[in-house]
């Protein structure tokens, strides 16, 4: 078959130069995003490298050259007992909302999952909440939760869940479960989004095929949808992670990270040692701390989505 | 065959009626945040005080919207539906080009770019807001919808690309071979024949662009400090955190002025959205 090329250009010559010239235009238009992305944000991921390596603060951050101070600032905030609070924060924080998110978006799944009329229509109306921004989000609950006139409390009071009225984000003991509560909320509709997909990809054939063996509900989910959802688990799990490690607009609208760093995680501590303490050199180390620690987890996924991608293919 | 199975897996009458129940509670358990959000709006501010608290206001008065006005709110979502559009067309043009020069350059490097990408969708905005800062204070960008319409353009950028990529692989290349002959040039291709085949995925990357920029706070809050210019999360933040903190009925107020357009948004492209944010995450 001759190839279609060859019926608009007359000679050979003539085709290789356009060939060259639309691949030119090809890599154009393939170097404008990457362009944009390399400017924007990796020069700033490089800017953010060094300025962890120096001493940057209002009065040299416009300066065009600071002192290089090493590993100091690291150091610094190592011996800090301060670090290993948020740390512990923000492993409590993103433990705490990827468990519930998951299991509660798991199960929403599976329900809605199932053919009843009004089912598409509920799963809509649950995704909406996740289109919330977080800032909207943190402060309807910051309400929610408020200690003298939020409905929680009276709620909880009503139903003898609780003596008195409990301090949610302001005492230092409640206010991580407090912040962990409305993320929770916030991830819900995602982890179930996803898992969703997941489930219409299982064939329906193997659900007969076990009933016909007999197997109940249960038995099904143990032995059928849970093993066939594993590749979305995995790939929900992570996302999940990577998400929840750089939560920051809600827990500053609902506590800043307070009281006493009560609910202080990497990404809030960061931006508070920049622009609370205008300490940029650290603020810029623990900002790297949790580049770091996502980027370990990017690794896992991207090498996860290429073999997944092979698979398919 | 077939029709012996199909009775086994249909739920019976009753129990769907009984799932019905069960996912309207969840449901509506689930919402309750957002219906206290809109009631606490409409209610009058010594109302917010009582004891039992009110499930729908004795008199929904409009104070709280009255007081959000005051205060700028809808000059600041105007601002951010600026800044959102903006956002929106830029992610769109750029992400539209790349990924179709992505899936039709046959090399490795166009394979790998997808790689920057993918790294880049992990970067927290807190590590960049610092050098972001400092470069648009050079570059005089500071308090211009321009520098905060570039910043967010680096959050929404990655996924489209992403998604778009998806879009344009499911193109079949005999169509553009097929245009050729029908006399169509090479820059013709991109505009006429593709760009409508990957529409769904064009409206999902819009609407999650448009949603991500519209909702954003760190580079709001940190790059705009003139208060006529802040976006609308940054006017709720001041506003919530500033000296009417207890006013609670205005702060719902705004809120709920402010999710109105992304639920406008939302239900008219639910289906796409739903589908696009599966196949991007996932893939």
């Amino acid at each position: 078959m001759a190839s279609p090329t060859s019926l608009i250009f007359r000679t050979r010559k003539e085709f290789l130069k356009s060939r060259r010239s639309e691949q030119f235009v090809l890599y154009l238009f393939l170097i404008l995003p990457i362009l944009f992305i390399l400017v924007f944000t990796g020069y700033p991921v490089i800017y953010n490298l060094i300025l962890s390596f120096q001493q940057a603060d209002v009065t040299t951050l416009s300066a065009t050259r600071r002192p290089f101070i090493g590993f100091a600032n690291y150091s610094i905030l190592l011996r800090d007992n301060l670090f290993w609070t948020v740390l512990k924060n923000s492993l409590l924080f993103t433990a705490g909302s990827i468990t519930f998110q998951f299991i509660l978006g798991l199960i929403l799944a599976i329900f809605f999952e199932k053919n009843f009329s009004m089912a598409p229509f509920l799963r809509g109306l649950i995704v909406a909440g996740w289109m919330v921004p977080s800032l909207v989000v943190g402060t309807v609950w910051k309400w929610l939760l408020n200690t003298d006139f939020g409905i929680i409390n009276y709620l909880l009071m009503m139903l003898h869940l609780i003596h008195s009225k409990v301090s949610w984000l302001v005492s230092p003991g409640s206010a991580l479960f407090s912040v962990i509560l409305a993320n929770i909320w916030f991830g819900i509709p995602f982890n179930m989004l996803l898992l969703s997909a997941g489930l219409a990809g299982i064939p329906a054939e193997i659900y007969d095929a076990a009933k016909v063996d007999g197997a109940s509900g249960i038995k099904q989910i143990r032995h059928i949808t849970l093993p066939m959802l594993k590749p979305t688990i995995f790939a929900v799990l992570i996302l999940g992670l990577i998400y929840t490690l750089k939560v920051f607009d809600l827990i500053w609208v609902m506590t800043r990270g307070g009281p006493t760093n009560a609910t202080n995680v990497l990404p809030v501590w960061s931006y508070q040692l920049s622009f609370e303490f205008f300490n940029f050199g650290q603020g810029a180390a623990i900002a790297n701390v949790l580049f770091l620690i996502l980027l370990a987890l990017a690794f896992l996924y991207v090498t996860f989505a290429v073999q997944r991608e092979e698979e398919l293919l | 065959m077939k029709m012996e199975t199909y009775p086994l897996r249909m739920p019976s009458q009753k129990s769907k009626t009984f799932m019905s129940i069960i996912g309207l509670s969840a449901t509506v358990i689930y919402l309750f945040p957002v219906y206290w959000m809109i009631v606490t709006s409409l209610k009058r501010r010594s109302e917010l005080f009582a004891n039992p608290p009110t499930l729908w206001p004795l008199h929904p008065v409009l104070d709280g919207y009255r007081r959000a006005v005051e205060v700028n709110a809808l000059g600041y979502i105007r601002n951010s539906l600026i800044i959102a559009l903006f956002v929106t067309i830029l992610t769109v043009a750029l992400a539209t080009v790349g990924s179709y020069a992505m899936t039709r350059i046959k090399s490795k490097w166009a394979k790998w770019s997808l790689m920057i990408f993918l790294v880049a969708q992990m970067i927290p905005s807190v590590l960049l807001v610092t050098p972001i800062y400092v470069i648009f204070r050079n570059l005089n960008l500071l308090n211009t919808y321009v520098g905060v319409i570039i910043a967010d353009t680096t959050l929404t950028l990655p996924l489209a690309v992403i998604i778009m990529r998806t879009a344009m692989l499911q193109v079949p290349l005999e169509i553009e071979e097929a245009a050729r002959i029908d006399g169509a040039s090479f820059l013709q291709l991109l505009p006429r024949i593709v760009t409508p085949m990957v529409r769904p995925g064009l409206i999902v990357v819009a609407t999650i662009s448009f949603l991500n920029s519209f909702g954003e706070f760190v580079y709001a809050v940190s790059l705009i400090n003139l208060q006529n210019m802040y976006p609308a999360t940054a006017g709720l933040y001041v506003f919530t955190t500033g000296l009417y903190g207890q006013e609670w009925n205005s702060a719902m107020a705004y809120s709920t002025m402010l999710v109105i357009p992304i639920l406008i948004i939302f239900v008219v492209f639910q289906k796409s959205i739903v589908k696009g944010i599966t196949s991007g995450a996932l893939k």
